[in-house]
């Protein structure tokens, strides 16, 4: 994926409206999946979790002047993310009736969209690793610290993962 | 490797774009110029309150008896204080502090110098220009201070250096010498601006277990007006400038550089080697100081250690306290006779290279003679098994050096003769008014570092000097087993890759 430049961080701040924007969409476009599949992960609803992406870029542009570097601004993203979930996910639970409950929309339908394929390969965990590290770059002690595991926690299941997915592409082949 | 992380991103991709994800641009506040204003002068909205005050936190310890009790007006407290607050208070004490330059006052303040805030470094990638350019200055100062120099555990603070240099250029008057500083530190006097921000900005923090802090500062003494434009200048490159009387006040210059370097005593008065009477008398000094204090990101453990024979280049054995753990790395590089291999720090970005030759007969200063070992050839990089990382199993013995080095025969042999000539005047853009009759020139560049290696990590503090003068007239894993056991080199990355600090082990000490 295509790095998210300096020069790129600081046109989010342009006073021309046509520079910001471009700005804002290189890092959506760049990142939204991300957030969306972060969001989809704790919540399990394809409109909350739409909701929260809206919500976690409004929350990076607010913060546009404090990025000074793509990790920044992911992490940044992430920790946002993950952070209106859980928040959203509490608040939805008190409000639900049993027949309503989220919890209960952890079938496959809720986890296939992103491990359908992979359901009889990866845990939920790996797949997670190999999202952050394999796609978007987090090294493992940002994901450990996300996680609050160690790094060598982080390392161990990613190892493990990345040699499942070999197997499972290597097998496809 | 590439396979599998493209094919699983496309599956990612696929996945997520099963759900529509847009945003409407118009929802988002427009900035105004204020807005503007704001981001791109940030650093200078950070009060001088403010960095007194993170500097004062990280430099100074400050003890206070203050008691709190609401009834009290008066408290009666002792502290310490920093040169920034002493500064401050002879700026606001009537009688003291004179504002205009070069009229004798004993301390002037001459600009205001807005460092990043010490939070985190910023990563700023270097384009190729840039990385090119800063990659061929190390290597030629250093080659040039390896040929002129036989010093054991020879250490280099290339950053150091470089902004010496660089601060020198605003000082010059000789085309000559302007033509020679281009051509080593190259690019344009813009780009290393642009590029000077960026090595500041990855190299100014202070965290629990990771500091770097790059600083930089110009003393002039009080014998002549100082030129405002080179002022300029040195604000413009993150140099904090003073005039005071070398001789009443040089001891500010010692203080400046013990509490960059956190350590008392690191200089004292015979290091700044002054020429206060005759007819060459000291006018400006330059000083380039680095504290790194970083924690290994995969530590080593005490139990650990092992004793085991170091090779020395003479043929004899040495026993040394060896440190030894593992960790994964994503490549090395084999350069066929040597390897170049990294470990990492707490912060996960700054790095550490090490390069030996893999058989014990042969002489890692021969093998480098005439390469440049700040390059990182990608041909040469040797990738894991289906490109997993590699386990490499790392054997580093514990220093503590602490060495002094002299550049004036190295610059010299880079075309820097007339610079050192006390019979030209070839930095009197330093000051202005009426200086005729005097030469200013370089008369020393020195350096003075300390050097750690130990279980907790790498402590390195060093401090370049420049001293002018005007005579009357600065799962199974591929693993590599790793043994520092023979003289091997070192380099320092910070999280741009820029080598800021290279340095020998020959002997190791602790």
């Amino acid at each position: 994926m295509e790095k998210v430049s300096y020069h790129t961080l600081r046109c989010l701040c342009s006073t021309s409206e046509e520079e910001m924007n471009q700005a804002f969409n290189i890092i959506f476009n760049k990142y939204r999946y991300l957030v969306y599949y972060v969001s989809f992960d704790i919540l399990k609803n394809e409109e909350e979790a739409k909701d929260i992406v809206n919500e976690t870029f409004m929350k990076m542009y607010e913060n546009r002047r404090s990025f000074m570097s793509e990790t920044k601004l992911k992490y940044f993203l992430l920790v946002t993310a993950k952070n209106l979930s859980i928040n959203r996910y509490n608040k939805l639970k008190d409000h639900l009736t049993y027949s309503d409950d989220i919890g209960e929309k952890t079938d496959d339908e809720g986890v296939n969209i992103y491990l359908e394929k992979f359901k009889e390969v990866l845990d939920e965990e790996e797949y997670e690793y190999l999202v952050l590290h394999l796609i978007y770059g987090f090294n493992f002690r940002e994901i450990a610290n996300l996680n609050k595991l160690t790094t060598s926690q982080v390392s161990s299941k990613y190892q493990r993962g990345i040699k499942k997915l070999r197997d499972f592409y290597g097998g496809s082949h | 490797m590439k396979d599998i992380k493209k094919q699983f991103t496309e599956d990612f991709e696929l996945s997520s774009k099963k759900v529509d994800l847009s945003f409407d641009v118009t929802q988002l506040e427009p900035n105004t110029k204020q807005t503007r204003h704001r981001f791109k002068h940030w650093p200078l909205v950070i009060s001088l309150g403010c960095v007194a005050t993170a500097i004062v936190g990280i430099a100074v310890p400050v003890m206070s008896n203050l008691l709190k009790i609401e009834n009290k007006s008066v408290n009666k407290d002792t502290k310490t204080y920093t040169i920034e607050e002493i500064q401050l208070a002879d700026k606001n004490t009537p009688g003291t502090d004179v504002k205009e330059p070069g009229s004798r006052s004993e301390f002037t303040k001459l600009n205001e110098v807005f460092l990043p805030d010490l939070q985190n470094p910023r990563a700023n990638a270097l384009d190729e220009n840039e990385m090119n350019a800063y990659n061929s200055f190390a290597n030629k100062t250093y080659h040039a201070i390896v040929d002129t120099s036989n010093s054991e555990n020879m250490s280099y603070n290339a950053i150091g250096l470089y902004s010496i240099l660089n601060n020198l250029y605003g000082a010059s008057s000789s085309t000559l010498i302007n033509n020679v500083l281009d051509g080593l530190l190259g690019l344009s006097e813009t780009t290393r601006k642009i590029f000077y921000d960026k090595v500041v900005f990855a190299n100014f923090y202070a965290r629990e277990n990771n500091t770097t802090q790059l600083r930089n500062s110009a003393f002039f003494n009080n014998e002549f007006i100082v030129n405002d434009d080179y002022i300029r200048k040195l604000t413009d490159f993150y140099c904090e400038s003073y005039q005071i009387s070398f001789k009443t006040r040089s001891k500010e210059m010692v203080d400046w550089v013990n509490q960059a370097l956190h350590s008392e005593g690191f200089i004292d008065q015979q290091f700044l080697g002054l020429d206060l009477e005759g007819q060459s008398r000291t006018q400006l000094v330059l000083f380039s100081t680095l504290f790194f204090k970083n924690a290994w990101q995969n530590k080593y453990l005490t139990t650990n250690n092992v004793k085991g024979d170091f090779y020395l280049n003479d043929g004899t054995t040495k026993e040394v306290t060896y440190m030894t753990h593992s960790y994964h790395a994503p490549y090395y590089y084999d350069y066929g006779s040597y390897i170049s291999v990294k470990d990492y720090y707490d912060n996960g970005d700054n790095s550490i290279t090490f390069i030996i030759p893999k058989d014990h007969n042969d002489n890692i200063y021969e093998l480098t003679e005439s390469v440049n070992i700040f390059e990182e050839k990608e041909e040469n990089k040797v990738l894991g098994i289906n490109d997993d990382p590699i386990m490499i199993k790392m054997k580093t013995p514990k220093i503590k050096f602490k060495t002094d080095m002299e550049y004036n025969n190295a610059l010299k042999s880079l075309g820097f003769e007339d610079m050192f000539n006390s019979e030209l005047d070839t930095l009197s853009n330093a000051f202005s008014g009426n200086h005729s009759g005097t030469n200013f020139h370089m008369k020393i560049i020195k350096e003075r570092n300390e050097v750690e290696f130990n279980e907790d990590g790498t402590t390195v503090k060093s401090v370049v000097m420049g001293s002018m003068n005007g005579t009357e007239s600065v799962q199974r894993e591929e693993s590599l087993d790793v043994r520092l056991d023979q003289p091997f080199i070192y380099i320092i990355r910070d999280i741009n890759k820029t080598p800021i600090f290279v340095g020998h082990v020959d002997n190791p000490k602790y």
